[in-house]
């Protein structure tokens, strides 16, 4: 869990897209949420939103 | 948090992490994240995680398929909330806005609009609370059931899976406290659906008056807590391990070096008031009214804001340069 923390621990808010081919390191993770909501409401995938304060 | 909308990313605002799996017209299927006191990836897993995505997917083809769209809500960023707005006129400096600002900022309207209550600060209660301990691995799958519990009175046993709750599927904790965030303080009944073995049963879990107060150690991690009142007026972080030693206290011992008495804002006041009775910078605070089985400063903190009184005193132990020394604190509002 620790290296997937770090991996959103620098930004606010992260969206992870499913891509077709779902693999790992080539996850699409975008920055801007309304981009991603957009996004998913064309592609007709789901998102996850990762919320990751820095305190 | 800047121009996200909290009608639709609805998540306990005070964790550090928190995903939401969720489809476009802002429907969330599944809520993953949640913390306990004692840290705050205590009740993550990796397992679970990957659990819920592949759960998650099978949800929103369910979904899709069924037809049904999400109401559309009117929008409501953290900087449109009055009280929040106020401030960020007056202060232009705010850049970055905390996911427990959220928090902060609607129970500040809440006053200020005087619908708040005190019960109000009770939010996103554990499962716990139920008398439920889940399966970090697998969070729909209990690990444990206290003994007389309102989930035991329920029939609820340790093996049981959690089906739904009051109709919501159950994958993750947070899918749980959304169920118990949105049952009222004076009770009420959470209808469970479950599986033991093969066979799927209803439980009625009965909560009574009261029953989603926190104690102060579950609420000690909350930020919100350092807006309560009345607090001691000094701080400090706990005491390591060596310099316990040093001192001749046991190492699980309740320490805390004061490092600050309040001298800025509101509370001012009640920094001077500590100074006044004798409290310095460097003491070290062993126990107040005889009370010393704190886990930690924000354990200590909590605990004076929910038990102590303004209008009373409270005796303070400490130690300074080694040697034991009362004081009598007066408690300010």
């Amino acid at each position: 869990m620790r290296s997937r923390l770090a991996l959103a621990a620098s930004l606010l808010a992260l969206a992870l897209l499913r891509p077709a081919s779902a693999g790992g390191e080539d996850f699409p993770w975008l920055t801007d949420l309304a981009a991603a909501r957009e996004e998913s409401r064309k592609s007709g995938r789901p998102m996850l939103v990762v919320f990751r304060c820095e305190s | 948090m800047k121009g996200v909308d909290l009608n639709t990313y609805v998540f306990d605002w005070d964790l550090t992490f928190a995903a939401l799996l969720m489809n476009a017209d802002g429907t969330i299927y599944h809520r993953y994240g949640g913390r306990s006191w004692e840290s705050a990836d205590a009740r993550l897993s990796m397992e679970a995680l990957t659990h819920l995505l592949s759960a998650g997917l099978k949800e929103d083809e369910a979904y899709r398929a069924s037809g049904k769209v999400r109401e559309a809500t009117a929008p409501l960023p953290i900087e449109e909330i009055p009280v929040f707005a106020e401030r960020l006129k007056k202060n232009k400096e705010i850049s970055c806005f905390h996911c427990h600002m959220a928090t902060e900022a609607m129970r500040e309207q809440s006053m200020s609009d005087r619908t708040w209550t005190p019960e109000g600060k009770w939010i996103w209660p554990l499962p716990d609370k139920l008398g439920l301990r889940l399966d970090p691995a697998n969070p729909a799958v209990l690990k444990e059931v206290t003994k007389d519990s309102a989930a035991a009175i329920a029939g609820l046993s340790a093996g049981d899976r959690l089906v739904s709750v009051n109709g919501a599927r159950v994958s993750t904790e947070p899918d749980v406290q959304w169920v118990l965030h949105n049952t009222p303080p004076s009770g009420g009944t959470i209808e469970v659906m479950f599986a033991r073995g093969q066979d799927e049963r209803p439980a009625k879990i009965v909560l009574s008056e009261g029953w989603k107060a926190s104690t102060p150690l579950e609420y000690s991690w909350r930020p919100a807590m350092w807006l309560l009142k009345p607090d001691p007026g000094f701080g400090g972080g706990d005491l390591p391990a060596d310099e316990k030693k040093k001192l001749g206290l046991a190492p699980d011992a309740f320490a805390i070096r004061i490092s600050y008495l309040i001298d800025w804002g509101e509370r001012a006041e009640t920094g001077r008031s500590a100074r006044k009775a004798g409290v310095q910078k460097g003491d070290i605070l062993l126990a107040v009214d005889g009370v010393s089985d704190f886990r930690s400063h924000q354990h200590f903190q909590t605990w004076f804001r929910f038990t102590r009184e303004a209008g009373k005193s409270v005796q303070l132990k400490l130690l300074r340069d080694g040697k034991p020394l009362a004081v009598s604190l007066p408690v300010l509002k």
